[in-house]
C-alpha cells in the first residue's frame, strides 16, 4: 500500500477561506481554496486510488492536484509513512534580543552606552534609521561605538545626500564598510536616475561591498512609514521563523526600540513609552515582565488575523491598529487583505 | 572552564560557541589552522599545575579545562611550525626547509600529542577524542558487520583482472570506489588543478583504461538507494534525517554532487527503527565514539545498510533542515559536565 505524505519542509496553515503551504526549501508560498484541504487529508490517509474511489466525481480535480503537488516536490509517496515525522517547534533561541531600532532625527544619543548595554542583552542585530542628511562625521562616531561590541550586524538607514556627488558619497560609506564588515547600509531617497545608472552598472559598486549596501528609492519621513502589511509582498520565511511567528508575536517578539526623542519602546511608532534613555536603561526595561506583554499576542490572538490562511508568513503590526488603541488585539490598520473574501 | 579544539572555518564550531556565550559559558576555543601567530605555548610544570598557552594575548592554564569538546582533529603540529622561523636559512642554507625543520615539526608534533593526552585525561568530560577521531573505513565495517548490521559488499582489488571479474559477477549491480580515508582536497597552489574524491562509479569503458596492476583500492557493490540516511550522535540520543536524493541524477551516487543551486536537497526529519539504533548504539560504544555522524542507505525492499561513520563530520547540514538546534544541545551537553 503506498500512501502520500507531506515533505516535512512544507508547513501548512489553515484560514477560514483558504490555506497556504509554506515550502521552507523551494522558498515558495501556495495558497489554495479550502474546498481542496479534505483531498489533501484523503490523499495522506487513504492514498490516491481510494480517494478517486471514494470521490470519483471530482476525480479530474483531485488528479490535477496531485500532479501539481507532486511536481513542486510538496508531496511524496511512501509505503511506510510513519518513518517520517513532522519537524517540531523549539522555543529557545541564542540571542535574547532579536532586534534593536535606535530612530535618529535631531538627537544623537549615547552609543557607548546604548551600544554596550545590547551586548550585554546579546544583542543579535541593530537597525539604525536615521530620517535626515547626517555628516559622516556623527555617522564615524556610531560606528566606533559598534566596532568594540560583540553585536553581529548594524544596518544604518540613511538618505542619500545630494549635496556631496555620488561617488564621494559611495566613498565615504565603502570606507566604514571595510573598517567592520558587519556594517550594512541601505540608503533611500535614491533617485530613478541613479537607481538605473545602479543598475546598468554605469556607477559601479565594488565587489568588496556589494553586499553589505543596498539603494532603494523611497522616501523615509519617520517612523509612520512602518508597519505596511502587503501580502502580495510576503516572502518565504526559514522553518525557524515560521515556527516563532507561530509562538511570539512575529514584530515585537523579542525587540527594544527607541525613538527619536530616546524613549524606549517596543516599537517606535508605538505610544507608550517605558522611559527615555537618559534616565532608564534598556537592560532594565527589556527584563520587565510588562515590557514583554506584547511578545505573546500571536496572531491567533488578534481579530480577522485569527481566520487568516497568511498569519504565519505575516510580519504584523501593533502600533498602527484598527479600532480603540487601547485595545491591543485588533487588526493592522495598514492591512486590507480580506480573510473572508 | 570548556575548551573547544575546533577549526576556524567550521560553521558548527561558530554556531556552537553562540550558544555557550548566551549561556554565559567559560570557554575557549584553539583551532587547528592556528598558526604560532594566534597560539603561543607559553608555560608549563607539573608540580605548579601550570599550563599556559596564550591566545591573542589572552592566557588560559590547561589545568583549568574541565570540559573539552574535540570537534575536528585538534591542534596541527605543520601549521604551527611553519611559522616559525626555523634555524634553516642560518645553518643550513643548502637544506632549506629540511632537516631542522623536521627536527622541529617531530618536537612539536611530541609536544601537541602531550598537550592532548593532558587535557584528555585532566577533564572531567571529553566530547569526541583526538585519538578516536581518526577513524579506519575497514575497522569500521568490519565492526559494524559484527554487529549485525548490514554493509555493502567490500573488496580491496588491484589487478584489472580481479577488478573485471566483480564487476561481471556483481552486474547488473555497479561497483562504486572511494578512498580509504576521510576523504581529500586540494587546489592546486597555482589554480590549475584540483585534487579531491567524490564516491563515482567504476565503469567498464574506464575499467579499460587502467593499468594491468593499481593501487590497491576500496570497491564496494552499488547499493540501490531509496533513501540516504544520516543519523547524528551525541551520547545516547541520535538525530535522524532522510534525504531525498534519488530524483536528481547528479546526485544520485554521492549527493554532495548534486547541483543544489538548481535544485536543493530535501532533507526531513527520520524515524530510525529501534533495531537498527540499537545496533548503531553498539558500534559508536565499540568504536570508543560519543559523538559522530553516522551515513546509510535504506534500500527500495527497505533494508538499512550501514556505510560509515564520521567522528566530526558538519551537523548543521542535519540539525538545520530538521530543526533539531543541535548546537544548543551540544552546548548544553558540554555545559552540563563544565557545572558540576
Amino acid at each position: 500500500m503506498k500512501y502520500i505524505k507531506l515533505y516535512a519542509y512544507c508547513l501548512l496553515t489553515i484560514g477560514k477561506k483558504r490555506f497556504t503551504i509554506l515550502d521552507t526549501l523551494h522558498n515558495d508560498i501556495f495558497i489554495f481554496e479550502n474546498s481542496y484541504l479534505k483531498y489533501l487529508e484523503g490523499l495522506q490517509k487513504y492514498g490516491l486510488s481510494k480517494i478517486l474511489e471514494m470521490e470519483n466525481h471530482d476525480s479530474e480535480q483531485i488528479v490535477k492536484f496531485f500532479d501539481f503537488l507532486y511536481t513542486n516536490k510538496i508531496i511524496f509517496i511512501t509505503e511506510q509513512p510513519d518513518l517520517f515525522p513532522e519537524i517540531k517547534q523549539i522555543r529557545d533561541t541564542n540571542t535574547d534580543v532579536k532586534k534593536a531600532i535606535i530612530d535618529i532625527r535631531n538627537k544623537i544619543f549615547d552609543f557607548n552606552t546604548i551600544f554596550s548595554q545590547l551586548e550585554y542583552l546579546k544583542c543579535d542585530l541593530v537597525e539604525i534609521r536615521v530620517f535626515k542628511s547626517l555628516s559622516f562625521d556623527v555617522i564615524t562616531n556610531i560606528i566606533q561605538s559598534f566596532s568594540t561590541v560583540a553585536i553581529d550586524k548594524i544596518i544604518l538607514l540613511i538618505p542619500l545626500n545630494y549635496e556631496v556627488d555620488f561617488y564621494c558619497f559611495l566613498n565615504k560609506v565603502e570606507e566604514l564598510i571595510l573598517l567592520d564588515y558587519r556594517i550594512h547600509f541601505l540608503i533611500y531617497n535614491v533617485s530613478e536616475h541613479i537607481l538605473e545608472k545602479i543598475e546598468s552598472k554605469e556607477f559601479v559598486i565594488k565587489s568588496s561591498i556589494y553586499f553589505n549596501i543596498q539603494f532603494v528609492k523611497n522616501s523615509v519621513t519617520g517612523c509612520e512609514n512602518c508597519g505596511d502589511i502587503k501580502p502580495e509582498k510576503f516572502f518565504s520565511s526559514s522553518i525557524e521563523e515560521f515556527m516563532e511567528k507561530q509562538l511570539f508575536n512575529s514584530c515585537l517578539n523579542r525587540q527594544i526600540s527607541i525613538d527619536e526623542n530616546g524613549e524606549i519602546k517596543n516599537c517606535p511608532s508605538m505610544q507608550k513609552s517605558w522611559g527615555n534613555i537618559n534616565v532608564k536603561s534598556l537592560i532594565h526595561t527589556y527584563n520587565s515582565k510588562d515590557f514583554r506583554f506584547f511578545w505573546d499576542i500571536t496572531k491567533d490572538k488578534i481579530e480577522v488575523c485569527k481566520d487568516c490562511e497568511l498569519r504565519n508568513l505575516c510580519h504584523d503590526c501593533r502600533a498602527y491598529t484598527e479600532g480603540d488603541a487601547l485595545d491591543h488585539y485588533n487588526k493592522p490598520l495598514k492591512c486590507e487583505y480580506n480573510p473572508y473574501a | 572552564m570548556i575548551l573547544i579544539l575546533g577549526r576556524e572555518d567550521d560553521l558548527s564550531t561558530t554556531n556552537v560557541c553562540e550558544w555557550l556565550y548566551h549561556y554565559n559559558a567559560k570557554f575557549f576555543v584553539l583551532n587547528t589552522d592556528d598558526d604560532h601567530s594566534k597560539i603561543k605555548i607559553d608555560y608549563f610544570n607539573f608540580l605548579e599545575k601550570k599550563f599556559l598557552i596564550r591566545k591573542k594575548g589572552i592566557e588560559y592554564n590547561l589545568f583549568d579545562v574541565n570540559v573539552v569538546w574535540n570537534r575536528r582533529h585538534g591542534l596541527d603540529p605543520k601549521k604551527f611550525t611553519n611559522t616559525y622561523v626555523t634555524l634553516d636559512s642560518q645553518f643550513f642554507p643548502e637544506e632549506k626547509n629540511k632537516f631542522h625543520y623536521h627536527h622541529t615539526l617531530e618536537e612539536t608534533r611530541t609536544l601537541f600529542e602531550f598537550i592532548h593526552h593532558f587535557i584528555e585525561s585532566n577533564v572531567n568530560y571529553k566530547l569526541g577524542s583526538f585519538f578516536a577521531n581518526d577513524v579506519n573505513k575497514l575497522v569500521v565495517l568490519q565492526s559494524a558487520l559484527a554487529f549485525g548490521l548490514k554493509i555493502p559488499d567490500s573488496y580491496i582489488l588491484s589487478t584489472k583482472k580481479d577488478l573485471i571479474e566483480k564487476i561481471n559477477l556483481l552486474s547488473p549491480k555497479r561497483l562504486i570506489t572511494k578512498p580509504l580515508t576521510q576523504g581529500v582536497y586540494n587546489a592546486g597552489l597555482d589554480g590549475k588543478y584540483q585534487y579531491y574524491n567524490y564516491v563515482n562509479a567504476v565503469e567498464i569503458d574506464f575499467v579499460n583504461e587502467v593499468e594491468e596492476v593499481f593501487f590497491p583500492s576500496l570497491f564496494q557493490e552499488e547499493i540501490e538507494k531509496q533513501l540516504e540516511l544520516r543519523i547524528f550522535f551525541l551520547e545516547d540520543d541520535y538525530y535522524s534525517m532522510a534525504i531525498f536524493s534519488q530524483e536528481n541524477e547528479t546526485s544520485k551516487q554521492d549527493f554532495r554532487q548534486n547541483e543544489y543551486w538548481n535544485e536543493p536537497l530535501r532533507c526531513v526529519p527520520f524515524d530510525l527503527p529501534h533495531e537498527i539504533v540499537e545496533k548503531l548504539k553498539s558500534l559508536m560504544k565499540k568504536l570508543k565514539l560519543n559523538t559522530g555522524s553516522i551515513d546509510m542507505i535504506l534500500t527500495p525492499e527497505f533494508e538499512y545498510v550501514f556505510l560509515e561513520v564520521n567522528p566530526c563530520g558538519q551537523f548543521i547540514m542535519t540539525s538545520e533542515p530538521c530543526n533539531y538546534n543541535l548546537e544548543q544541545k551540544v552546548a548544553l551537553k558540554l555545559l552540563h559536565y563544565d557545572k558540576r
